[in-house]
């Protein structure tokens, strides 16, 4: 994704061709060397958003929201369109400030609806590696570490459910 | 295959090769063979030998492990002075156990002489079978057919030697139709490849397609569900028995205020859930938890928490006996069938089967995923149209509370975990909090 427009697929040599390009994006991996090797995400980052923007500005913004921090539980349907992911630690925003701690908290969206959704992001000061050693795909299931960075982002109008 | 004399001169010597007082070693060694299908062919044939020996040492309750796939000599002592080099500089483990020692297993395998010896003859007939259903609907297949025979040979310094032999075979297909606007999914497992129906699998994978076409949306709520053998395979095989996190407080087990639900009455009179590591459909051994012996474990008898998973460790700290085995599941079945089950629903969704599960809850067992290859409605008895992908999220403590009826038990197995023994089940307030457009 380049400025919010899609330019380009993952692809591995045998799909190269199916779009009418002449090489891969280098995006083959197999988890051994007795794993078959197939096509599946590389590391993705978010860009950063502005030298000037913080988190608190992204905070300020918001009317009703929820700050949510960390990795929580995670799932997502086989073609990304449904996903409901949790974190590790929940704060209410009233009027534009951080209040109490909260619990119990996923939201769910279908990907496009959420990414359309994203108005700020903040700077590169705030922009954090994080990733997965154990992302799967495949049968048999094949496991591959994934890193992915970003920095604070904020979304609109998620669907925020309460979980038991 | 690696036989128990090849398996016993190994460990010995890599047993030999250290001076620490504690090393156990676990030989792996298993063949495969596969056959992969898509597009209405068959796209690879695979054979793959693979094996593996882990070493552990221990001096001083500090541990170093390492493994390795090189069984000469020189790689295996460099494999031991890796480990020893690690526990010198590990912390002690508090909770360390010392090896455990020479035990009596039941004369007992489940090894199919021939699941271990099938290749391509053997699994092609399977094969063949889906992709002509599919083809002769106009759909189009893409599965996968393995069988592997495994060892597993465990030793330590104090002693023990376990050697354990199982062979298992799976046939999976998914079935779609060309536009991909439909999908059906089957699977047959069973340790005696010869026991792999594929007629089973190709008629549910292709006639779900077929069935599934055009679903139609319905909101997203609580719904009375049908769950098919791996629909409720893929959730109930998540139930875990700890005795320490109950005893801590961190599981469904734990009652409020302190103290353990073990011998209450939590879920309905026809609710039984037990590990039988001798039940000839899983592919189980003698050889049980953490090289004990294994024996049959009841959970949950007649609605009522029965045992508690004890850890070696847990056992020792709380003056208990450790659990023999885990895994193996199997939840009782009743007599009707499938159809009879869904014959007795006014309105409710059939699910075939669920994907991505994640727990959002561990201590409420609250569960996430979504509905895949084949949703239907049932009202009036009757299956009367497909339905678009949900969301779910749902406590499987709660959805075995709420099970109103139990069918024929069989053996089920998902796109996750190892699957169990378990029949299709009738749950009342199945909750769905969002739909999905995946196909």
């Amino acid at each position: 994704m380049e400025k919010g427009i899609f330019t380009h697929y993952q692809t591995i040599r045998d799909q190269a061709h199916l779009i009418g390009e002449k090489e891969s994006r280098g995006c083959c991996y197999a988890d051994s060397w007795g794993s078959v090797p197939f096509q599946r995400m590389p590391n993705v980052w978010l860009e950063p958003g502005p030298d000037q923007v913080n988190l608190n500005d992204l905070i300020v913004g918001v009317d009703d929201g929820i700050l949510i921090d960390g990795d929580g539980s995670y799932s997502i349907d086989q073609q990304r369109y449904n996903f409901q992911f949790g974190g590790d630690a929940f704060w209410e925003i009233k009027g534009g400030k951080k209040g109490r701690m909260v619990s119990q908290v996923a939201y769910q969206a279908k990907t496009t609806d959420f990414w359309t959704s994203c108005d700020a992001i903040a700077g590169p000061a705030y922009f954090q590696q994080y990733g997965a050693l154990n992302d799967g795909k495949g049968e048999p299931t094949q496991l591959n570490g994934v890193s992915h960075g970003c920095s604070p982002a904020r979304f609109r109008q998620a669907n925020v459910i309460q979980t038991d | 295959m690696l036989t128990r004399e090849e398996a016993k001169k190994l460990t010995d010597r890599v047993l030999s090769m250290t001076k620490f007082p504690e090393c156990s070693v676990s030989l792996n060694y298993s063949e495969a063979a596969s056959i992969r299908f898509a597009l209405n062919g068959v796209t690879t044939s695979g054979f793959q030998v693979s094996q593996s020996i882990a070493i552990s040492v221990s001096k001083d309750n500090k541990t170093g492990s390492t493994s390795l796939a090189e069984f000469d000599d020189k790689s295996l002592r460099a494999a031991m002075q890796r480990a020893e080099q690690l526990a010198e500089v590990a912390p002690p483990s508090p909770e360390h156990m010392p090896g455990l020692g020479p035990q009596k297993y039941a004369e007992y395998e489940n090894f199919v002489e021939g699941t271990a010896a099938a290749r391509n003859p053997e699994m092609i007939p399977g094969v063949r079978t889906v992709i002509e259903a599919a083809r002769k609907k106009n759909l189009v297949a893409a599965g996968f057919f393995q069988r592997d025979a495994n060892v597993n040979a465990t030793a330590n310094k104090a002693g023990l030697f376990a050697f354990e032999r199982w062979t298992d075979s799976r046939l999976s297909s998914t079935v779609r139709t060309p536009d991909g606007s439909s999908s059906g999914w089957a699977s047959r497992q069973s340790p005696d490849i010869a026991k792999v129906d594929g007629e089973a699998v190709a008629a549910a994978a292709a006639g779900k397609c077929d069935q599934w076409r055009n679903p139609k949306p319905l909101e997203p709520g609580n719904y009375t569900v049908v769950l098919e053998p791996t629909a409720a395979a893929d959730l109930v095989q998540l139930m875990g028995f700890g005795a320490r996190a109950a005893e801590e407080g961190r599981s469904f087990l734990s009652k409020k205020g302190g103290g353990i639900l073990l011998g209450e009455k939590m879920f309905p009179e026809y609710i039984t859930l037990r590990t039988d590591p001798f039940d000839r459909r899983v592919p189980a051994t003698a050889v049980g938890n953490a090289g004990l012996p294994a024996a049959p474990v009841s959970w949950i008898e007649k609605g009522v928490v029965k045992n508690l998973f004890y850890d070696r460790y847990w056992a020792k700290q709380t003056g208990k006996q450790p659990t023999p085995s885990v895994g193996s599941l199997i939840l009782e079945g009743g007599t009707d069938s499938l159809e009879a089950l869904i014959g007795g629903v006014e309105r409710g969704l059939l699910i075939t089967h669920f994907f991505y599960i994640r727990a959002v809850n561990p201590q409420t067992l609250q569960y996430t995923g979504l509905t895949r290859d084949g949703l239907f409605l049932i009202e009036k008895g009757k299956v009367t149209s497909a339905v678009g992908n949900f969301r779910f999220n749902q406590s499987i403590v709660k959805l075995l509370q709420n099970t109103v009826k139990v069918g024929v038990a069989e053996r089920a197995q998902g796109f996750e975990g190892d699957g169990m023994i378990t029949p299709p089940l009738v749950v009342k307030d199945f909750s769905f909090t969002s739909t999905s457009d995946a196909v």
